[in-house]
């Protein structure tokens, strides 16, 4: 197929089938003799319509798959190009599925409604030069910081998080790079379409969300109503409440329930900001690392981490603050390697995290587990949740105390830490072998002690956090923030941490 | 109506509409030319279509139904634009619609065959290709971005075209066999 770049003259018999092309071309016929004897010659000949329509079809075909071939370019080599090039470049396809179906306002508005933004910023949190009340039009947006809640003109209330790229095409059609979008579509926007390098889903109603990484295959929630999923082949795939899809690799995925930020949320992130959470959280930390008792933070802002170079294997992604950074555990073997705490024997230890994490079906999802666990070796730490969603700190050489109510046998929380949708969680544990006691916190408020006849000072050493041996206890959710303390840290402290992390208002003691 | 009969008339809608997607695409994008206002158009099709889908006899078929309404939204579109452009006329309008209905049902088999075609085009016909389809370039700007002429540059993507058409009709009867 390379013989059609060499330009020539053209026989003669092409000459009408050229401007056959010229037509669909737009190329300036205007109501010119040809033209008119074009349109008056397919009026008559049965063929030469047909052959019209042969070429319109390709034409069709190709202005739709180039468009999407070059998003997915255009994902893939974004940091280097110009954006503004880009949005220039990556104009409309024509993939009207079924659907574009009834945005109501069309019907009042008719055509000129295309001329008129698509949607309005609600709420915009740490994201600059998108603030409340800013119009979107067709133009390209990167956000590299915080989270937006637009409404489509439509009236499909939209959450995007950073980092995301994204353009709308229409009120009914968003275009995404890269970023995750939480959608929720009432009756009159059915059909808003979100389209993605690898693929694009189309709404039927009414809750659902996408994850489109900036490398790797984009992911498709359905947390209530019907979703049409459209793979890279543009093959249909109809998703149900409770169902996710992998685009790229057209198959079913585990619902992320917590992957998402969605509408009732944002607006407390909000009110957190506002009420300078960020910064209250800022100077908790300072006094953390002050604590001499302080064995790490790992926060995985990249400065003053206890993570160094350490390479795990998981994704980074906005933490509790706009623009700053989390771990993200997807996929089976996601994990961080961890060596903290050294070959000390700690009489006393505290853990706390921030997590937001998925409610998934299957068993055990790890918090912290050493490497060197075994029943020979007293005092390794793991922690983790089990099936029924408590925490469990599992340390061999315990021993629960004649009078301990847990039943099955190791220092346990009580109440359930996931939620049907996924939101920020503090989580603590309180190891003291002095006092012989397991407690646990669950956002500040204490949430069950375990009484202990016998308790090993704790070791840690090498770890996971995220996994255990590669594809046992899988974490899947985000972490931010886990921190090591080696003393007993005090029920009024650990609410204090809660209290001025928590990137919602804190609930009061 | 009740939730479950709703459903099932969306479902029915939706079905029906991807059938037909393809006959509405070409229906306009032969009858109108810019690539933004040809997409404008389907659209309005597919919400019309949507709207009023209870007036649709199911007897007859949708495709014939849905490039009737595509037809007056085409007139609707030749109205708001200027005089210098091409306006198929109502007879055209009808006999390019009468023969998209007498056509197969179209699948999305070509849409799968032109993927593979275009996988062996050469960079630079998948370059100019991009120029034309991707950035809505006019043929004397991709002329003056490949150095040659504009009338070249017709003659070039009508080759490539003839070639990706020769090739997505090799690939379907492959797969016919």
């Amino acid at each position: 197929m390379s013989d059609a770049l060499r330009p020539n003259t053209l026989h003669p018999d092409d000459a009408e089938r050229e401007l056959i092309d010229a037509l669909l071309d737009d190329v300036a016929l205007g109501a010119s003799a040809n033209a008119n004897s074009l349109l008056t010659r397919l009026e008559t000949d049965a063929d030469l319509c047909d052959y019209l329509l042969d070429r319109a079809i390709l034409h069709a075909g190709l202005r739709r798959s180039l468009n999407r071939r070059s998003l997915a370019d255009w994902a893939v080599t974004r940091p280097q190009q110009d954006i503004a090039e880009a949005a220039r470049r990556t104009s409309r396809p024509l993939v009207w599925s079924l659907s574009a179906a009834v945005c109501l306002l069309v019907a009042v508005a008719g055509w000129q409604l295309w001329g008129r933004p698509c949607a309005t910023v609600m709420v915009g949190i740490g994201t600059h030069g998108l603030a409340n009340g800013k119009s979107l039009g067709r133009e390209t947006h990167e956000l590299t910081a915080g989270v937006l809640e637009l409404q489509t003109r439509c009236g499909a209330r939209v959450v995007i998080e950073a980092p995301a790229t994204f353009r709308f095409e229409s009120p009914q059609r968003l275009r995404m790079a890269q970023g995750r979008i939480a959608a929720d579509v009432p009756p009159q926007a059915k059909g808003f379409t979100v389209m993605t390098p690898s693929g694009e889903a189309i709404d039927l109603g009414t809750r659902f969300a996408v994850d489109v990484p900036a490398s790797g295959a984009a992911e498709v929630h359905v947390f209530d109503g019907e979703v049409v999923a459209r793979d890279g082949k543009n093959r249909p795939t109809s998703l149900r409440d409770g169902e996710a899809f992998s685009l790229a690799a057209n198959a079913a995925r585990e619902l992320r329930t917590a992957a998402f930020i969605r509408g009732g949320e944002v607006q407390e992130l909000a009110a957190a900001v506002a009420a300078g959470q960020e910064r209250a959280s800022r100077e908790a930390m300072r006094r953390l690392h002050a604590d001499p008792a302080l064995i790490a933070v790992i926060d995985f802002e990249g400065a003053g981490d206890a993570l160094g170079d350490t390479a795990g294997q998981y994704r980074v992604v906005q933490g509790r603050w706009p623009g700053s950074q989390a771990a993200d555990f997807t996929n089976m073997g996601d994990h961080l390697p961890l060596d903290v705490g050294g070959d000390t024997d700690w009489l006393q230890l505290t853990v706390a995290v921030w997590v937001r994490l998925d409610r998934l079906g299957a068993p055990f999802q790890s918090l912290y587990h050493t490497d060197g666990w075994n029943r020979q070796n007293p005092g390794q730490v793991h922690w983790m949740i089990v099936d029924s969603g408590v925490m469990r700190l599992a340390l061999p050489g315990w021993k629960l105390a004649a009078d301990a109510i847990e039943q099955h046998g190791h220092p346990e929380s009580r109440t359930s830490v996931l939620g049907a949708a996924g939101r920020w969680m503090h989580l603590a544990i309180v190891y003291d072998s002095i006092a012989k006691t397991a407690r646990f916190y669950v956002d500040g408020r204490p949430d069950g002690v375990t009484l202990l006849a016998e308790a090993p000072p704790a070791r840690l050493g090498p770890a996971r956090v995220g996994n255990w041996n590669a594809h046992d206890r899988k974490l899947s959710g985000r972490i931010d923030e886990l921190v090591f303390v080696g003393r007993a840290v005090a029920a009024e402290e650990i609410r204090g941490l809660y209290e001025a992390g928590a990137p919602y208002r804190p609930h009061s003691p | 109506m009740d939730a479950h009969e709703a459903g099932e008339i969306r479902e029915r809608l939706s079905r029906l509409w991807m059938q037909a997607e393809p006959s509405v695409n070409a229906y306009v994008f032969a009858a109108v030319q810019r690539f933004e206002d040809a997409e404008d158009v389907v659209q309005q099709v597919a919400l019309t279509a949507a709207r009023r889908f209870d007036e649709y006899d199911g007897t007859r078929p949708f495709v014939a139904w849905v490039l009737w309404l595509a037809k007056s939204k085409i007139i609707d579109h030749y109205r708001t634009q200027g005089r210098q452009r091409i306006i198929f006329s109502e007879t055209l309008l009808d006999q390019t619609a009468a023969r998209l209905v007498a056509r197969q049902a179209a699948d999305h088999a070509g849409a799968v065959a032109l993927e593979k075609c275009l996988d062996k085009l050469p960079p630079k016909s998948r370059r100019l290709l991009d120029l034309r389809y991707v950035e809505d370039t006019s043929m004397e700007a991709i002329a003056q971005a490949i150095e040659s002429t504009a009338g070249s540059v017709r003659v070039m993507l009508y080759r490539i075209r003839n070639l990706l058409a020769d090739c997505v009709k090799a690939e379907l009867a492959k797969e016919a066999t």
